[in-house]
């Protein structure tokens, strides 16, 4: 009976290992190389951007007509300085209502306003109440503002919140959340250091780093969606949780947005409806493993593994509509990278369209049950234009559910997609 | 008894453990076959089997298959049989070549499915404890189209190439000798096999083992066979170092 087991060893441990390919070459090797040239992806804050910003919309008709501050009113200017462990608010205050509490100012009437936020305070926040029913606007000038138990800016209404940078500026949260229960019994939500029920809609020239330590905390976090111009030059740097989340989309039309994220699992760009980017800079890296573990079922197994860009299928909660976005790139340059096991370039659950700009894609992670692909798509990955660059140490650099289309005649392409290594694709 | 099992299972596992040193240019693989066998009487029998194999020194997976056949009994010197089986095969990758030996096309390693149909009939004698046995077997392997992927390497571009279908009518010859040792449950036995096609020879097998009945219905055969490629002509494959392990319980 031992030569039974020793003989059922010796299958095992020979059936196990017997998962390697055979092949002697690769599509590298038929180039002269045997490494090919990695792109060095790495966050860059100082390199200025040479850019200027398309027609902002004039007729109030048009859907993105709203997300323009410079089609609003705030005639009316206040100031809240923080200062240490209190808050000073000061200037045109006839039309809003407040209160203070040490450096921690709530906002629960607004009207026609915006709010300049300068100063520091490490124990500060901003709050701006459900029941604030109108858009306002929010300028941050040479601000640093640290919240020890929740976001930095909490925004629980659900109007737009225009968000202006001038100078630079610093907000974080902290490890601990502490949340509020309102009268009616619901528990607000904080998902991040900047957090809002509502639309976030960045403008100005200034700089913003975003730090979130909050266990799956993001950096910024919107319920709605979040659109980010040309001038804005963000930092974000998530522990734990996403760099920006947004539930109902992702416009990026230019500045230079920098996101680093570190947890397991976790997104760089995590948006449940779709992602545009036509213009600026756009730099991700995330350092993460996967979160899965054997055993795991494939469907958690996929959301489970970070990447730099995750473009999910949702339900809005509130209307029960199924969103089904997806990724375009259609201009500026974007840069990603993923170094952790199974950490993917892009992920989405719908098709990832690319009509023109430049995408650099790096993942390096190892492949153990999780696959580091490049570029992963549930439907079909589109190129008609621009320069595209992928490469995966040990997946392939593009995966599609359904199809690579190229429609692009002029289109040029190196390597091969679905092998481990490089793949391009230009029409230049 | 127990010094005479030690000693057929010893030897085969150590020709096992042995085969990719002395493999040198030749191949070595495992291959692992489980079946069942239903008698329906006296004369008639159903089996259904599966079988994996490998090859690179174990380390790829070269085949999954599973069958059906049925056997009927002649008389006690005389057996037919038939079956089918579905196969799924790791292709090896092929590369052409320029005339001036540079590379040319790449076809990387891809999977692919035949189907096998096949009958043959067995006489065997008993002489003394030694049954002598001759397998003459007609094998008919079909491959339906294959769309792959494949490299043009002046290109840097990949294409499709459909591998077209194509059929293949083997004949299988094997002579076996086994030997039944007196109140032991291992019998050794050795055999040779060799396959016939286009061409004359393709390949033959030599094969040395041992079927060890561990209790009534249930039975493993470990055996080493060496794989001789005379002219193949369906793939270019090596010589191979096998070890192989089948069970089989009967109902």
């Amino acid at each position: 009976m031992k030569y039974l087991y020793l003989a059922a060893v010796f299958v095992l441990s020979v059936s196990i290992t017997s998962c390697k390919n055979d092949d002697i070459y690769s599509v590298n090797s038929f180039n002269g190389v045997d490494t090919v040239c990695v792109k060095q992806i790495s966050i860059d804050s100082t390199t200025t951007l040479s850019e200027t910003e398309g027609t902002i919309p004039t007729d109030p008709a048009d859907t993105t007509y709203d997300d323009y501050c410079e089609n609003q009113d705030f005639g009316h200017t206040a100031t809240i300085k923080f200062d240490g462990d209190t808050a000073i608010v000061d200037g045109d205050i006839s039309k809003m209502e407040y209160s203070v509490s040490g450096a921690h100012v709530t906002i629960s009437s607004i009207k026609k306003t915006q709010v300049v936020l300068v100063g520091y305070s490490d124990n500060g926040s901003l709050k701006v109440d459900s029941t604030v029913e109108k858009k306002f606007k929010v300028s941050l000038n040479g601000l640093s503002l640290t919240n020890p138990h929740g976001a930095a800016i909490n925004c629980q209404s659900s109007k737009r919140m225009y968000l202006e940078l001038s100078g630079t500026n610093t907000l974080c949260d902290g490890t601990t959340y502490i949340y509020t229960t309102r009268a009616d019994g619901v528990v607000e939500d904080m998902k991040g250091t900047i957090f809002s029920e509502g639309k976030i809609l960045f403008n100005g020239n200034g700089k913003l780093n975003v730090y979130a330590k909050g266990v799956d905390k993001s950096g910024i976090s919107s319920d709605d969606y979040i659109r980010l111009r040309v001038g804005s030059n963000i930092y974000v740097h998530s522990l734990t949780g996403s760099g920006i989340k947004a539930k109902d989309g992702l416009f990026i039309g230019g500045g230079i947005l920098n996101i680093e994220v570190e947890g397991n699992g976790c997104k760089g760009l995590n948006c449940g409806n779709c992602i545009h980017i036509d213009g600026g800079r756009t730099t991700v890296i995330t350092y993460g493993a996967s979160r899965i573990t054997a055993g795991t079922s494939l469907t958690s197994a996929d959301t489970s593994s970070c990447a730099a860009l995750k473009c999910d299928t949702v339900v809005k909660k509130s209307t029960g509509e199924i969103l089904q976005g997806g990724i375009i790139i259609s201009g500026g340059i974007v840069n990603l990278k993923s170094v952790g096991e199974g950490g993917k370039g892009i992920n989405c659950s719908r098709d990832v369209s690319m009509a023109g700009g430049e995408l650099n894609v790096v993942t390096i992670g190892q492949k153990l049950l999780s696959s580091p692909r490049g570029i992963s798509s549930d439907r079909n990955i589109i190129y008609s234009g621009g320069c595209l660059y992928s490469y995966s140490a040990h997946a392939k650099p593009l995966h599609a559910l359904m199809k690579v289309k190229i429609s692009s005649a002029s289109a040029k392409s190196f390597g091969s997609y679905l092998y481990p290594g490089l793949f391009t694709l230009s029409d230049k | 008894m127990e010094r005479h099992s030690k000693l057929i299972i010893s030897l085969v596992l150590m020709a096992g453990a042995s085969a990719p040193v002395i493999a040198g240019n030749d191949d070595s693989g495992l291959w692992l076959d489980a079946g069942a066998t239903k008698k329906l009487g006296t004369q008639w029998s159903l089996s259904a089997d599966a079988e994996f194999r490998t090859r690179n020194d174990f380390k790829t997976v070269d085949r999954w298959s599973g069958g059906l056949s049925a056997a009927y009994r002649v008389n006690s010197y005389l057996k037919m049989s038939a079956g089918y089986e579905l196969l799924y095969d790791n292709n090896e990758e092929k590369m052409s070549f320029h005339s001036n030996s540079d590379y040319k096309k790449w076809i990387p390693s891809y999977w692919s499915m035949r189907h096998r149909f096949y009958a043959d009939v067995t006489a065997s004698l008993d002489v003394n404890r030694f049954t002598l046995s001759l397998r003459e077997r007609w094998q008919y392997s079909y491959r339906p189209e294959k769309t792959t992927d494949r490299y043009v390497i002046g290109d840097n571009q990949w294409e499709d190439k459909t591998v077209s279908g194509k059929g293949t009518n083997v004949c299988r010859s094997r002579f076996q000798i086994e030997y039944n040792i007196r109140k032991f449950k291992a019998d050794p036995y050795v055999s040779v096999e060799l396959f016939n096609g286009k061409g004359g020879l393709q390949k033959t097998r030599y094969t040395a083992g041992a079927e060890y009945k561990f209790c009534k219905n249930n039975s493993i055969d470990l055996y080493y066979r060496y794989q001789n490629v005379n002219n193949d002509d369906d793939e270019d494959e090596p010589n191979m170092h096998i070890i192989g392990i089948g069970y089989e319980i009967k109902f």
